[in-house]
């Protein structure tokens, strides 16, 4: 079964479409890493799955439902972490947890919550508007997490975490993780974050995705090959080739593993040396989105 | 949790996010209670109706930060109270909260009501210590003063002197009082379906403000301008009880269940 479907999703904001085209899935128990640049459409992706933007066409569904017309019910099985700090400033915490917790009912775990509070330094006591932003961002996941929802949604979980925090925050998504059935879609610029704990990446560029696959396929997907000792000057087009540099008498390009057969027989074919190695997700990510711009 | 629950879980926190907004209520029904509580005898009535401005532009105010917090937020002068109000109401946080959408909308439009109704029925409440009214019409033709006195509720000519005629109405400053409510709350329906339409709007801070004080002054300003008609103006609003009820309920009705329906502000960005 899948926490989240979205098929052929269209929206835009009255200009020019924000998103296209966009279908993709996320099985229930898998950690998602939504990657994309900035203005590619994450957060009204990310929005529509909340319930806070209807699609223009396609459908998007939430455990089997548009998150549209979704209901209280629907809503306690959904946590959401928003990109930007949405929860009121100068009310103290304890009375956002106060106003929370009933309308989730028997799901809000209050051991959860102030497990994690006291574990962030977080006094329930303080107004939002007296944290840091740091700890405000981790208030919003804690308000997120305690209803031990099936469907975590964080946008930009990490934005302004340090190192440790950040580790802590991650490890916190694991253990949801691990009691099971629990699904996890995230958005992130942090890419170290996305390969310590995704099991599967979506990019998204120009309002559409370029790739979706589980981390290591997607990886395996793509080859840096480096041709280098032409005798000649390099040839400057190589069939399939997502990107394409050369310098002097060599030539560096990322391929998809299906080309790597004519980037060896264009070795053969000029008589020069040939490199391939793996990409790291980051760089992946760069050739990826740099062609849809 | 049961929708009813939700309903009055929701109007609770509604009620308390955020103690800045009941000041503007309070803030709104203090010019015109101070012009029709204020002496028992007025030369004109164009002292009492100078607060009809302030009650019916006001209510935008509040409508527009409790149906469209964001509009604040986009704003030069954000300060902490109103990006709490902004984060407290937006659709924002409470979309994403489990209750249901038709639960928050009603929840929203109820505590909308409320905050404008509870501060005009203390001042209905405040006109009944004393209710009578006496008004110097500075006129003796006897037609303008037939006029005045059938459309003053119960009035009596007390005096008549060369340059005035003075009328006495048992209970004419809570007619008055009643009248400016009604007025103002044709206008305070018209208000959320108007603020959810402009904050989809490019220049929607621009028609805020051209509106919001366009109207104020206008209204404000307007007896000046219509210096031989204020009288029939401020009389118009007894005279107009009916009407101006069935005004006031007909858009209670329509842009309520308008604002239910359509009244997301998710949808726009």
């Amino acid at each position: 079964m899948n926490a989240i479907e979205i098929k052929t999703m269209n929206r835009g904001y009255g200009g020019p479409p924000v998103i296209e085209n966009l279908s993709l899935t996320v099985p229930v128990g898998h950690i998602y890493g939504f990657l994309g640049r900035n203005g590619s459409g994450k957060t009204t992706v990310i929005k529509t799955l909340a319930g806070l933007l209807k699609v223009e066409s396609g459908s998007v569904d939430v455990f089997g439902r548009d998150p549209w017309l979704a209901g209280a019910l629907e809503k306690q099985r959904i946590g959401y972490l928003s990109e930007s700090q949405t929860l009121p400033p100068m009310i103290r915490l304890r009375s956002i947890i106060r106003f929370s917790a009933p309308l989730y009912g028997d799901r809000w775990d209050t051991d959860l919550c102030q497990s994690l509070l006291a574990k962030f330094g977080i006094d329930p006591n303080r107004r939002l508007s007296q944290l840091s932003l740091g700890q405000q961002r981790l208030f919003g996941f804690v308000m997120a997490v305690a209803p031990r929802p099936d469907l975590l949604i964080l946008d930009e979980p990490a934005a302004n975490l340090d190192v440790a925090v950040r580790r802590e925050f991650l490890e916190e998504i694991l253990e949801l993780i691990r009691i099971g059935g629990k699904t996890v879609f995230f958005s992130t610029h942090v890419l170290t974050d996305v390969e310590r704990v995704a099991d599967s990446v979506g990019i998204l560029a120009g309002g559409s995705l370029v790739a979706e696959a589980a981390l290591d396929d997607l990886k395996d997907q793509y080859r840096r090959v480096r041709l280098y000792d032409f005798a000649g000057p390099p040839p400057h087009e190589i069939p399939g080739a997502l990107s394409l540099r050369t310098s002097g008498r060599e030539l560096s390009a990322v391929v998809r593993i299906d080309s790597c057969q004519a980037t060896t027989h264009l070795a053969e074919q000029y008589s020069c040396q040939i490199e391939e190695s793996q990409l790291p997700l980051e760089d992946l990510f760069i050739e990826l989105t740099r062609t849809k711009k | 949790m049961k929708p009813i629950n939700q309903f009055f879980h929701l109007l609770k926190y509604l009620c308390t996010a955020s103690w800045w907004i009941l000041v503007l209520p309070m803030a709104f029904i203090v010019q015109p209670m101070i012009s029709v509580l204020s002496t028992s005898s007025f030369s004109s009535l164009m002292l009492q109706t100078s607060g009809v401005g302030m009650m019916c532009m006001m209510p935008m105010l509040l409508a527009s930060m409790i149906f469209a917090p964001e509009l604040f937020l986009r704003m030069n002068f954000t300060t902490p109270q109103t990006q709490q109000m902004a984060a407290a109401y937006s659709m924002d946080f409470l979309v994403t909260r489990p209750l249901d959408k038709p639960v928050i909308f009603s929840a929203r439009y109820t505590f909308y009501w409320a905050a404008l109704l509870v501060p005009c029925l203390v001042m209905i409440g405040l006109t009944f210590t004393n209710p009578s009214l006496t008004v110097n019409i500075p006129t003796k033709n006897s037609e303008e003063i037939a006029f005045f006195s059938s459309n003053l509720p119960n009035a009596e000519v007390t005096e008549k002197s060369e340059h005035r005629t003075t009328l006495h109405s048992p209970t004419g400053r809570v007619h008055l009082a009643v009248s400016m409510i009604l007025l103002s709350a044709g206008f305070a329906a018209m208000w959320p379906p108007f603020v959810i339409w402009l904050s989809r709007q490019r220049f929607r801070n621009w028609i805020f403000w051209i509106v919001f004080l366009g109207g104020m002054l206008g209204m404000q300003l307007s007896p000046i301008f219509m210096r031989s008609r204020f009288w029939e103006t401020g009389l118009f609003l007894i005279q107009g009880h009916v009407l101006i009820s069935c005004l006031a309920l007909g858009f209670l009705i329509f842009f309520g269940f308008h604002a239910a329906r359509r009244g997301t502000l998710g949808d726009c960005r």
